[in-house]
């Protein structure tokens, strides 16, 4: 039978050998004490296994057969409801039969309690067959998710003494999110606002009684036909994202014994893909709202959600990229040209490895900031659901954890977005004349993968935390930083080994950019003056403006992005190589590509920019605007202690 | 009601068989086991009978199989069936004759209403084991077992079953040669399963959790069979001669040309 787990040896690879199954059972069961568990850890990842091995043979008969008819069926507004696409409906509701929705929730929501990490895989497998139904198929879980966390922030969660839950604040909601009978929306963009949340307009009130009302806008709000939504809006009417909060607020209120809407949806968006996803423009008009946590940490909790969404859309990443790879793939084993199948001509070969080798270095750090993300969420989780504190290691090993996942998350939203892009084109292009027809999967392909490098926080805003994270850690402690990049490039010439080198070369480039990146910086501070000591580059950036001094080094960030991903690919492959020997080779073709692809960004940085920053300057010399490049970018986690 | 289903365990139809080099059998190695479709299509008819009767219904799986067909058991299980016995058997392909054997003294102790299986298993496809059991069992049987409504059909998707219990009868639709036959059984009765007779479900999480801590009984082959031994007899395996390249031909007077010249057909 066909299988979408079965027949990925790498993904495989993680599930059966990679992933320490053992100490993620240990989190997600509390050693045993969770309700119902199993009998022991060996028990509970069969059953992960059985459920994804299930899910990969329903996928690929049920799902992927079905793909392209949902993109032609897609969704519409009639009579403001939105009517989903009938066979994506039928396929949800087999996926209700059989209990798929809680996969990731408590049980004691009537979910199966297992990892996110099984919700991430599950979303690479659905996104195999069709991304817009594993967008919308991802709103159940992460919403039950996202509202016990909430709730567990607001300490609105009481625990059994074995850390099951009792009580929680939307209860409710979260058991019908765990069934496959609601979900959330993120209601974040506005006409106005989209990567820069301050410019939002809608606005929250409060009632005399001390209830919330919202008023305003909403657009581009993906499977917005939600019974509940997560609405971003302003308490005070300030341009500063601490101005905003967080609002639970549902799609209808009972009054009376009688329905009403609370949330007008008026138009879904004729977009280029996606169709099976609706993209909902919302009208909030005094709409009755719950606030969630407290006033002005709005952005924060979303950023909870949003990070964990960047995570998912890494995944899905993946999942298209390995379609396209195996149509391509497929296609081109059939297709002859020249007395030879054209997989076997040199070009097209090349393609195709380039693809099948990102693949995997993509599912690589995707893996990776999904272990980290679940072990620091658990970490916290428990530590809350057993009232006992982290010892204090364990607090610094979540600490880590926290920043790995911090410094992964756009990195993966970055790559595995353009690879998706960049990879359905190939397939296209593979496919010829025929690519461009509605006859093969690539063209759908290529039509999905185009909002990926756009939604959940564009590819330019990825590069942007990307950087200023990087930079952010080399001026808040030059010194250390100075000592690693020196160490590294130690290591890049003494290493023994031959790849260990390879990888360290690409690290100490990271940090030569870097450096490169904050010496232009410093020049430009100490306005034109030479010759400079480590001591006076470490004193200047003591006393550094962001918004200011970044200017010049913004122009870099993608291409400084792309050496991070490369560098950061490389060093996880190795670690995988040290422990399975298997993964060596892999490595050695990741670096073949990465190293000459890094020198040559590292040449544009080092190189070019002047025409770009000469450009920006005498236009803004001719048109004075307020250059608040900093605030437009506050998205993400900017470590705001460590920049100011 | 007592139903009782049997599960095959068969290679995946998904991998390619390879032959051992001495043809003795096929290699083993990286192959992956499923249940037989035609069983499955058992399976899922067992567990509709059951929810649409009224009363104490169970649904017992029986596989005659090596150790690890208890994955294929799990699966039926899993898929809601109450509980299992495993016959445990070097192989799965065994003798026919032995198979029933087996099968007959389990369903003896068992003694079910109904007894359901697939018409053929998809490994050796011989087909025979339905008809031995029956006539063995001395109950009335139904083969073939099929429905006249399309599997796209929402009676279909509301899982209604097809073997219909009316007044102690049992009612099986067949396909036969040109047409559908009814048939009204007495009961106890046994059932042989079509491809067209229903779509299998998918198994639950929930019930995959479930099936977990559910009851396979075990029996060794030789306390089934007694004394009984192998009649069949694997002499060699050989796979069908490779299709030749076929080729395109200009016109009709070229291919009625070749037809009675070169392959001398017409």
């Amino acid at each position: 039978m066909a299988n979408f787990y079965a027949d990925n040896e790498d993904l495989k690879f993680y599930f059966e050998h990679y992933i320490d199954w053992r100490e993620l059972v240990a989190l997600l069961e509390r050693n045993g004490k969770a309700a119902d568990a199993a009998a022991d850890w060996k028990e509970t990842a069969e059953n992960y296994k059985s459920i994804i091995d299930l899910m990969g043979e329903f996928v690929s008969e049920q799902i992927a057969p079905q793909a392209a008819k949902m993109d032609l069926e897609g969704t519409h507004l009639k009579d403001g409801v939105v009517q989903e696409s009938p066979t994506q409906k039928a396929i949800f509701d087999q996926l209700r039969e059989m209990g798929v929705f809680g996969v990731c929730s408590p049980r004691e929501f009537g979910g199966m309690n297992c990892p996110d990490l099984i919700y991430f895989m599950l979303m690479e497998i659905i996104g195999r067959a069709c991304v817009s139904s594993m967008t919308h198929f991802g709103f159940y879980a992460s919403s039950a998710r996202t509202l016990l966390h909430y709730a567990l922030n607001e300490n609105g969660v009481t625990f059994d003494k074995d850390g099951n839950v009792t009580k929680t604040r939307w209860e409710e909601e979260i058991r019908q999110c765990a069934e496959g009978n609601g979900w959330g929306s993120m209601d974040l963009t506005e006409p106005s606002a989209g990567s820069d949340l301050t410019r939002i307009k809608a606005r929250a009130t409060q009632e005399a009684d001390g209830s919330w009302r919202i008023t305003g806008n909403k657009i581009f709000i993906t499977s917005g036909h939600a019974p509940f939504h997560f609405v971003l809006a302003k308490t005070d009417d300030r341009e500063d994202l601490d101005a905003i909060s967080l609002f639970f607020v549902p799609q209808e209120l009972r009054r009376d014994g009688k329905i009403i809407r609370n949330i007008t949806i008026d138009r879904v968006e004729e977009k280029i893909g996606h169709h099976a996803s609706a993209t909902c423009s919302l009208v909030y008009d005094n709409s009755e709202a719950q606030l969630v946590g407290n006033e002005g940490d709005g952005f924060k909790l979303m950023l909870k959600i949003m990070n964990h969404a960047r995570i998912t859309v890494g995944f899905e990443g993946i999942g298209l990229c390995e379609n396209a790879y195996r149509v391509a793939k497929d296609y081109a084993e059939d297709r002859v040209t020249m007395g030879l199948p054209i997989a076997r001509h040199g070009l097209i070969a090349g393609y195709l490895h380039e693809m099948d080798i990102g693949i995997k270095a993509m599912r690589a750090m995707c893996m990776e900031a999904a272990i980290c993300h679940e072990r620091y969420v658990m970490s916290e989780y428990n530590a809350k659901a057993l009232s006992t504190p982290q010892t204090p290691d364990a607090a610094k090993r979540t600490r880590k954890m926290k920043r790995r996942t911090r410094k992964l998350t756009p990195l993966i939203k970055y790559f595995a977005s353009e690879q998706a892009v960049w990879m359905s084109r190939m397939a296209m292009q593979i496919h010829g004349g025929n690519g461009y027809t509605k006859d093969y999967a690539p063209e759908r392909l290529l039509r999905e993968a185009l909002v990926m490098p756009v939604y959940e926080g564009t590819s330019q805003i990825q590069c942007l935390m990307a950087f200023k994270d990087a930079m952010g850690f080399a001026v808040a402690n030059p010194q250390r930083f100075l000592q690693k990049a020196a160490g590294l490039r130690f290591k890049a010439l003494r290493s023994t080994d031959s790849l260990e080198r390879g990888v360290y070369k690409l690290k100490a480039a990271v940090y030569s950019v870097q450096q490169t990146l904050l010496m232009r910086v410093a020049k430009e501070k100490w306005a034109g003056a030479n010759a400079h000591s480590v001591a006076e580059f470490i004193s200047t950036f003591k006393k550094w403006d962001p918004k200011q001094d970044f200017r010049m080094a913004l122009v870099h960030a993608e291409n400084f992005t792309k050496i991070l991903i490369d560098a950061t690919a490389a060093e996880i492959l190795l670690r995988q190589a040290k422990r399975f020997p298997e993964r060596r080779k892999l490595l050695e073709q990741w670096l073949e590509m990465a190293l000459p692809r890094v020198r040559y960004h590292q040449d544009l940085i080092e190189n070019t920019g002047h025409g770009v920053m000469e450009r920006m300057e005498s236009e803004s010399k001719s048109d004075p605007v307020d250059l608040q490049i900093v605030r437009g970018a506050t998205d993400a986690s900017v470590p705001r202690k460590q920049v100011a | 009601m007592k139903i009782l289903v049997i599960v095959k365990r068969v290679e995946d139809p998904e991998i390619k068989i390879k032959l051992k080099a001495d043809g003795s059998g096929i290699e083993t190695e990286q192959m992956k086991y499923v249940v037989c479709p035609f069983h499955e299509i058992a399976v899922e008819e067992a567990l509709r009978v059951r929810d649409a009767s009224g009363g104490e219904n169970e649904v017992v799986a029986l596989c005659v199989g090596p150790e690890d067909a208890t994955q294929q058991l799990r699966t039926a299980l899993a898929m809601g069936a109450d509980r299992a016995i495993h016959v445990v058997a070097a192989t799965s392909a065994l003798d026919p004759t032995l198979e029933a054997i087996a099968c007959e003294k389990v369903i003896r102790e068992e003694s079910p209403e109904i007894v359901i299986l697939g018409k053929q298993a998809i490994d050796d496809d011989l087909g025979v084991l339905g008809g031995m059991l029956a006539e063995r069992l001395g109950m009335s049987q139904g083969t073939f077992a099929s429905k006249e409504i399309s599997l796209d059909s929402d009676e279909e998707k509301s899982k209604i079953p097809a073997l219909k219990i009316e007044g102690g009868r049992l009612t099986v639709v067949r396909e036969v040669d040109g047409g559908i036959e009814t048939l009204s059984l007495s009961l106890p009765a046994l059932v042989t399963t079509e491809l067209r007779l229903n779509m299998p479900r998918y198994a639950s999480l929930p019930g995959i959790m479930k099936a977990k801590k559910k009851e396979i009984r075990t029996i060794q082959l030789s306390d089934a069979i007694g004394d009984a031994t192998m009649q069949l007899k694997v002499i060699k395996l050989e796979a069908p001669p490779k299709r030749q390249a076929g080729m395109i031909v200009p016109d009709v007077a070229t291919l009625v040309s070749k037809l009675r010249n070169e392959a001398k057909v017409i």
